[in-house]
């Protein structure tokens, strides 16, 4: 178990990396950027500006000394080895080299200002993959830089916690929602084989199966909240508990939820058909256990293993999902955030949503596994 | 069925077609026992015998076979498509898709032909107008056909609708300098002249042709001023004039009491003057326009009577003025404008929802169609090759897929659309080119076990190249579960379009899709639901066609797996 835990970690860390190398390479190649002005900036603000999204990184003094002249200026390209400062130490005047070949952003500081060893002396700008080097290890640290759309004054983790919690309530609301109604309409439909109830909850199940939140949605709105006026729609109060705030939750929950509870009904009654008709259901019968004792203690285990097999396709759903269904019902959510964020370029944040998306989706597919596993002793057997 | 039955007696003797497949005397042994109903007996399993007919090898089978059963001979596809007939959800969702892939894709010509009203005109005054209201197509004006109205047109009542070409007036001195005009003109398009001497070409073009006139529909048009202003002035609605007593808002109706009497009562004194020289005011005039005689007037019975006075007369003279006479007679006479209905209601800039609706299908279908195609590309030579070669590069292959799988596709879709621009191209290769996954996995599978059957060695054995035996022997029997899946990708691709067009950055505007068209609807969605319905219905039934088109060939296909 720990080594198919593990193996599945590493496969995790394999996709969350290709997630962000994707998306970096996406956005490097993306024409347009936050420094496109009618207006160029002066060097100096370009400078910080740049600094602040990791474009552009400082180079230091090597030894501390009062500056007579810089040997460069802003834009220059300058090849390794060659002049970029000259200071006054007490051992008299010594010139800077650059390490590198390296484009000059803006230079630091007057003629006579004294620099300490290690502060800035020019800014350069940053290779691509230092950028990327640089992105990786921050992304590591948990830090998803800062918002475009700010101008470096809000970082991403921050506008992303404001929102995050009403989609992960209304992500945690519908996966419950379909799972409890879909398993049991299935062990339904599965026990009460060929009966009305069968019938009616399988052809429902086909019709919601072919439905899509897209429609569902509207149709929602427009039967319940328009012309019956039964719920109200639109706005979530994250984890609110009021019953006028729990009404406005009812009908995106449901949306999201229904086509991925009728997949769960749908799987389950396979499930429970395929189960009771194999030998060991024959053997608990003949040895006279209760109907009940059957289907909860032997069958129940091995019917609910296909849906939560769905699982893992039906959480990534539900995550897609959401963002068009807080689009229809106006619920304030990380995916509202994310389109605005990609219309607008708003590089940074665009990238920390998806990574945030990705790394929740693979946590929630480990999961499943392991609950497979849990449920099914030859799964576990071969992990 | 999980464990294979021992052979029936039958079969011990005969030469063993399929080894390894133990699926034809499996059911050989259920159908004589009875466990399974007749529709399901002719099961050739398909993609395990390519080509071939399959019930020589078990005659048992042939003597209990219904008569539903297919001739004997007819190719594994003629009988999964036999099957199919007889699927009923299917064959319903197998009519509708082709009637909305005929709409759609007619789109233009209905539009044109059969509407009359072309997908870019907007009527702002027919704004939010809701599904039945009828307004004249300006676009592609059409008409009734009934001469019988003549004498309504023909004010004058000389028997002609005479019209003119009338010099305009400011260029009359210019007319006869027209060749120099032309010439100047020509001239600036060249870039010859000085900018002061310049002289649009319109202007030359008006002095030799001048301005079409038709003093009786001239007159007729100028109507339209009076028909127009009707409700919006004089629907008091409050006080004894309401035709529901107490009525607060007004009710977008005119009753004979409100209906202007003189032509002191109208506030535009040239409007009213003509108005009342047509005969339009008072209570004879209110009989005219009301038409089913209730006494009240609503917006369709004005916009009704006021046919007369929305003839587009440049579309009439070359249309219909056949001897060339610039007059149309009687016998030229083609009838009222045809008043356009809009079925399904108008959107918030007067365009029919119905031509949209048009539109939109072919946006959908096309794009969910394209999309499959390339994920069909992509998936199954990626799928072949993982399966074919096997070994290291199937594993790699594969791991890759893996990765890919738990990536949030609809984000990673989002972000190339938006690094490609928004555009109706770069959207379906982007959908195309994440949803070949499936794809690739179940081509991989069913390659993986074809390559080890007996015709494959004697393909290698026949020393046929790799390519040749991928493409020839190899390929070709994946087909079941591929167009199944690709059947089945379709409306899931259409969704996707319909997710990010519905998030503005899908289908640009004035485009449409389905998906654009819920987006609008969605955001009046209280007060208009038909903007919303439409759309929402047109897209629910694709996507249960195609589901239950999917459904169908899968059960068709492979009929093993059917319960």
């Amino acid at each position: 178990m720990a080594a198919f835990l593990l193996r599945r970690l590493v496969q995790g860390l394999a996709t969350l990396w290709v997630v962000i190398t994707l998306s970096f390479t996406l956005m490097r190649l993306a024409p347009g950027g936050p420094f496109d002005r009618e207006k160029p900036l002066p060097p100096a603000v370009a400078a910080n500006l740049k600094r602040t999204f990791g474009l552009a990184a400082d180079v230091k003094a090597p030894f501390a000394g009062v500056l007579v002249r810089h040997a460069v200026q802003s834009g220059a390209e300058v090849a390794e080895g060659a002049p970029l400062a000259v200071l006054r130490t007490p051992s008299g005047e010594q010139t800077v080299l650059a390490e590198r070949d390296l484009t000059v952003v803006s230079v630091v500081g007057e003629p006579g200002f004294a620099y300490k060893k290690g502060d800035p002396l020019t800014v350069r700008e940053t290779s691509v993959l230092e950028q990327y080097l640089a992105s990786l290890s921050s992304y590591a640290r948990l830090d998803l830089g800062v918002t475009f759309a700010s101008e470096g004054a809000t970082r991403v983790t921050e506008a992303i916690g404001k929102t995050f919690p009403v989609s992960l309530e209304m992500g945690l609301y519908a996966v419950t929602l379909a799972l409890l109604l879909g398993v049991s309409i299935g062990l339904l439909a599965g026990l009460r084989r060929n009966t009305w109830i069968d019938y009616t909850s399988m052809t429902l199940a086909l019709v919601a199966v072919s439905m899509s939140s897209i429609v569902l949605g509207p149709l929602l709105v427009l039967v319940f909240g328009v012309w019956l006026q039964w719920l109200p729609w639109g706005g979530w109060e994250a984890f609110s508990f009021r019953w006028d705030h729990l009404q406005v939750k009812i009908l995106p929950t449901v949306t999201l939820a229904l086509v991925y509870a009728a997949w769960f009904a749908r799987l389950t009654r396979a499930g429970m058909l395929d189960i009771v008709s194999q030998d060991f259901i024959r053997t608990a019968r003949a040895k006279g256990l209760p109907e009940w004792r059957v289907v909860s203690r032997h069958a129940l285990r091995g019917a609910v293993l296909p849906a939560v097999s769905f699982l893992g396709p039906a959480l990534a759903g539900i995550v897609t999902g959401s963002v068009v269904v807080e689009r229809i019902f106006a619920v304030p959510g990380v995916g509202e955030y994310f389109v605005t964020a990609a219309v607008n370029r708003d590089y940074p944040m665009v990238m920390g949503t998806v990574v945030l998306y990705s790394t929740l989706l693979i946590l929630a597919n480990i999961a499943v596994d392991v609950a497979y596993a849990a449920l099914d002793p030859r799964v576990r057997r071969e992990a | 069925m999980t464990s294979p039955p021992p052979h029936k007696p039958d079969d011990a003797g005969l030469p063993d077609l399929v080894p390894g497949a133990p699926q034809a005397p499996q059911l050989g042994l259920l159908q004589k026992s009875g466990m399974l109903p007749d529709a399901i007996l002719d099961v050739p399993s398909f993609d395990d015998m390519p080509g071939g007919p399959t019930h020589s090898a078990h005659p048992g089978a042939d003597v209990i076979a219904t008569p539903a059963r297919p001739p004997v001979g007819r190719s594994p596809l003629g009988q999964a498509f036999l099957r199919l007939r007889k699927n009923r959800m299917a064959m319903v969702g197998l009519w509708l898709i082709g009637l909305l892939f005929a709409l759609g894709f007619s789109a233009p010509l209905l539009a044109r032909y059969v509407l009359h009203f072309s997908p870019d005109e907007q009527h702002t005054s027919f704004a939010f107008a809701e599904p039945g209201l009828r307004d004249v197509s300006l676009d592609h004006p059409a008409y009734d056909g009934e001469p019988a109205s003549f004498a309504t047109v023909d004010l004058n009542g000389d028997g002609r609708i005479a019209c003119h070409v009338e010099p305009i007036a400011a260029l009359t001195s210019d007319a006869k300098a027209a060749p120099a005009l032309l010439q100047r003109a020509l001239g600036r398009d060249r870039g010859v002249w000085p900018a002061e001497s310049q002289v649009p070409l319109r202007q030359v073009m008006a002095a030799w042709a001048g301005t079409l006139r038709c003093p009786e529909l001239d007159d007729l048009a100028a109507a339209e001023r009076y028909f127009a202003f009707l409700i919006d002035h004089f629907d008091a609605a409050t006080g004894q004039a309401a035709v529901k007593p107490g009525l607060r808002e007004p009710d977008r109706m005119l009753s004979r009491a409100e209906y202007p009497k003189q032509p002191g009562d109208h506030p535009d004194a040239r409007v009213a003057a003509l108005a009342q020289r047509l005969g339009l005011l008072g209570d004879k005039g209110f009989a005219r326009l009301d038409l089913d005689r209730d006494g009240l007037l609503t917006r369709a019975e004005i916009t009704d009577a006021g046919r007369t006075s929305r003839f587009d007369k440049t579309h009439l003279l070359n249309h219909h003025d056949d001897d060339g006479d610039l007059a149309i007679s009687q016998a030229e006479f083609p009838g009222l404008p045809a008043l356009h209905r809009f079925w399904l209601g108008t959107d918030q800039k007067g365009r029919d929802m119905l031509v949209r609706l048009l539109y939109g299908a072919r946006v959908s279908l096309l794009i969910g169609l394209l999309a499959t195609l390339v994920s069909f590309v992509i998936g199954v030579s990626y799928g072949a090759i993982a399966g074919y070669f096997g070994g290291r590069v199937d594993s790699f292959l594969m791991r890759v897929v893996d990765v890919l799988y738990g990536l949030p596709f609809m984000f990673i879709v989002i972000l190339l659309l938006v690094v490609a621009g928004r555009s109706t191209l770069n959207l379906f290769i982007a959908l195309g080119a994440v949803s070949w996954l499936n794809m690739a996995r179940i081509v991989r599978g069913q390659v993986l076990s074809i390559r080890r059957r007996e015709y494959v060695e004697a393909a290698v054995a026949m020393g046929l190249s790799e390519g040749r035996i991928l493409l020839r022997h190899v390929l070709p029997n994946t087909v079941g579960p591929v167009i199944v899946y690709a059947t089945l990708s379709v409306p899931a691709v259409i969704v996707e379009e319909a997710f990010l067009s519905f998030l503005g950055l899908g289908v640009q505007p004035p485009d449409a899709s389905w998906g654009s068209l819920i987006a609008e609807g969605a955001r009046m969605m209280a007060d208009r639901p038909w903007l919303i319905l439409y759309p929402a219905l047109a897209l629910a039934t694709a996507l249960f066609s195609l589901n239950f088109i999917g459904d169908g060939l899968r059960d068709a296909l492979d009929p093993r797996g059917s319960r």
